[in-house]
């Protein structure tokens, strides 16, 4: 008797939340698009490891200085021991890779997932604190046009730091023409927000450059 | 704008609704606590591609079939008998020896038919991974109802090239990685959902996805949907403990796979051994020269086999489990070997790809130990073969799998005439049993063939 009123209770509980979300006509978990959800049966991506790392080198960083964006897995006080010499390679391929002999080859890993996204930013933020330790440091690893936009972001937080100039050189710099205008006011407004001010000097081009380059826009094909 | 007006009856429903589940609170939440008491269970499949000649192994061969000429064998010793807990038998060689001090952790299933029709080693493999010899969708995946940060893990140096349409959440690693990974994350700013960068990155993903509906817009929104994952995979990561270590082997895969299993990031994974064309062991036996190193490489892949057991049982889940009480796990090649070759020596013959047949075994949590399941044809110099091995087998150079009594669980005696997928065990079997285990949804089950039933489930060997 207890079991069957726990049971009705249950369900009728269960049937009437499941029915009373109060979703516009047509809505879907899936965003729309002109009324019609995304069909994510197609997902685009990564532009992978090799094209990521000379776009970046090619924009960044100064000629016939080596670069691997990858070597931001490594563990700094490890490198000169080579413990990890593996680690590179391995997580390097996560992010992209050409595989396999004849019918069977093709592009893998390059679907993003929770670890690749990680490592990407892992790679990301360690190539954005390089840049925002120039601010105390000078590194021979940016080419000149990358030094001279840090030194305005140096100055933070003054006003030539965030200047709509300065912005738009370091975007430039960044993302070149992979996005659209729009994306660049969306960013800009985020890096002029007041919120956006509360950031150190270091944090402040670290979270600049990361959130161009952890775009869709930067790291998909 | 999205119109949210509330009305009288939607207001009705929700007030009666909270209502009724404040009533049903402690029933719901009683419930909610038993799914978290719900027992773990991961599975492990290890895979040595090549094609593992399984005469080798479990189902081998009496030595008056060499005599013979029927069959090659390098060992040259007679099999012994691996009797099964469930009455039935079959023929070992002494290259199993490794495995005999975990022969309660596993049943042996023999006869099991792969894709007859197709003996190339992708379509082999891709009827194994995916149901389909020209690939489709891995079955691992679909083990993630939880939907964990990965679907599953990648382990050891070997490949397989199979084409899987759902391997977005499935990734390579390797313990040296994942150690280096750990200690890198140390260092690295943290991003979470409070944190202004993360609030913005998850915003722009989740608008770009929305510009579009093709691949670009699809990859952000896995974009977004991986990140909202990433600070709890982070901590998950960081949770874990690895030794760093020089040279990765079996027992550090069966750590990481651990360690990843215990932290939530995933419940599956895929270890694939450098067995096809390697430098080391060589399974695709079609020379002499191979074939006759098979008694030398299969006793190291026997070890390697009860490596994986024997890292299960030694590692613990908690204070009471063993991870092997808790990890389902399969071990498994894409096809058997042909008897012997046409057209070459005998004594210094190797042997070609035979798709009729092939070994499974399967052991730990979910499956009664010890068994012997399944068996094939060809078992003497004076057997009977079927109408439909012929068909596929003119020759008579392969072992096929018999046809299978599913409730009996028993191999059947008689000889069909032609091949119908619905009489034999098939890899499809095996699988559908798994999903079982997981209570993977039918819909998902795999068919006897195109347009055909369900495969039958191998109940009998479910605990």
């Amino acid at each position: 008797m207890f079991c069957c009123l726990r049971l009705v209770v249950v369900t009728i509980a269960t049937v009437l939340v499941a029915g009373c979300g109060i979703k516009p006509k047509g809505k879907t978990d899936k965003p729309l698009v002109n009324n019609k959800p995304v069909n994510y049966e197609l997902i685009g991506g990564f532009r992978g490891y090799l094209v990521t790392n000379q776009v970046i080198k090619d924009r960044v960083i100064q000629e016939g200085i080596p670069f691997e964006l990858a070597g931001y897995f490594e563990l700094k006080e490890n490198q000169e021991e080579n413990i990890f010499s593996d680690i590179t390679p391995n997580l390097r391929s996560l992010l992209g890779i050409n595989e396999g002999n004849g019918v069977n080859s093709g592009y893998k890993n390059n679907q993003p997932n929770s670890i690749n996204m990680l490592l990407w930013y892992i790679a990301l933020s360690g190539l954005a604190t390089d840049m925002a330790d120039t601010c105390d440091d000078h590194s021979n690893l940016f080419n000149q046009k990358t030094d001279d936009i840090l030194a305005k972001l140096c100055t933070w937080p003054e006003a030539e730091s965030k200047s709509d100039k300065t912005l738009q050189e370091l975007w430039q710099l960044l993302m070149d023409y992979d996005a659209t205008n729009e994306e660049f006011l969306v960013w800009r407004a985020y890096v002029q927000s007041d919120e956006f001010s509360k950031n150190t000097k270091k944090e402040a081009i670290l979270n600049m450059v990361v959130s161009i380059l952890y775009n869709p826009y930067f790291l998909l094909k | 704008m999205i119109n949210q007006e509330i009305s009288r009856r939607d207001f009705l429903k929700c007030s009666s609704a909270s209502t009724l589940s404040y009533l049903a609170a402690p029933y719901v939440f009683s419930d909610v606590s038993h799914a978290k008491d719900q027992e773990p269970h991961f599975v492990l499949q290890v895979v040595f591609p090549g094609g593992m000649d399984t005469h080798y192994l479990f189902d081998a061969r009496p030595l008056e079939m060499t005599k013979e000429k029927l069959i090659q064998n390098y060992i040259g010793e007679e099999p012994n008998m691996w009797i099964g807990r469930n009455g039935q038998s079959t023929l070992a060689t002494k290259l199993t020896n490794p495995l005999k001090p975990y022969k309660n952790y596993f049943s042996v299933i023999n006869g099991v038919v792969m894709e007859p029709t197709f003996d190339g080693h992708e379509q082999n493999m891709s009827f194994w991974y995916t149901g389909n010899p020209f690939g489709g969708e891995f079955y691992l995946p679909y083990l993630n109802s939880s939907n964990l940060p990965l679907d599953y893990v990648e382990l050891g140096k070997g490949k397989v090239f199979v084409l899987m349409s759902n391997t977005s959440k499935g990734v390579p690693l390797s313990n040296k990685s994942v150690a280096g990974l750990i200690e890198k994350m140390k260092m690295v700013p943290k991003l979470g959902p409070k944190n202004q960068l993360f609030s913005y990155l998850s915003q722009r993903m989740s608008t770009i996805s929305k510009t579009g509906t093709g691949g670009f817009s699809g990859g952000a929104w896995a974009m977004h949907d991986a990140l909202k994952a990433v600070p709890d995979l982070a901590s998950r990561i960081e949770r874990m403990e690895l030794e760093r270590i020089q040279e990765e082997q079996t027992k550090h895969s069966i750590t990481l796979m651990s360690q990843l299993f215990k932290t939530g990031i995933a419940k599956s994974a895929s270890l694939v051994f450098d067995t096809d064309l390697s430098d080391d062991i060589n399974l695709d036996t079609h020379s002499g020269e191979d074939a006759k190193g098979l008694p030398e490489d299969l006793t190291k892949l026997m070890g390697e086999v009860a490596t994986v057991f024997k890292s299960l049982k030694d590692t613990a889940y908690d204070e009471k489990r063993s991870m092997l009480d808790v990890t389902t796990v399969l071990v498994t090649t894409e096809f058997a070997r042909t008897m012997r070759q046409n057209g070459t020596e005998f004594d210094d013959c190797g042997t070609d790809h035979n798709p009729l047949t092939n070994t499974v075994l399967i052991g730990g949590k979910g499956i009664k130990g010890g068994m012997v399941v399944g068996s094939s044809d060809y078992e003497s110099t004076k057997a009977e073969i079927s109408a439909a091995h012929k068909s596929f087998d003119p020759y008579l150079l392969k072992i096929m799998g018999k046809p299978f009594d599913f409730d009996a669980m028993k191999s059947r005696t008689d000889l069909p005439k032609t091949y119908n997928p619905k009489d034999y065990l098939t890899a499809s079997c095996v699988i559908n049993t798994v999903y079982k285990m997981f209570g993977v949804s039918s819909k998902h089950y795999r068919l006897i063939e195109r347009n055909g039933a369900v495969a039958r489930t191998l109940d009998g060997i479910l605990v």
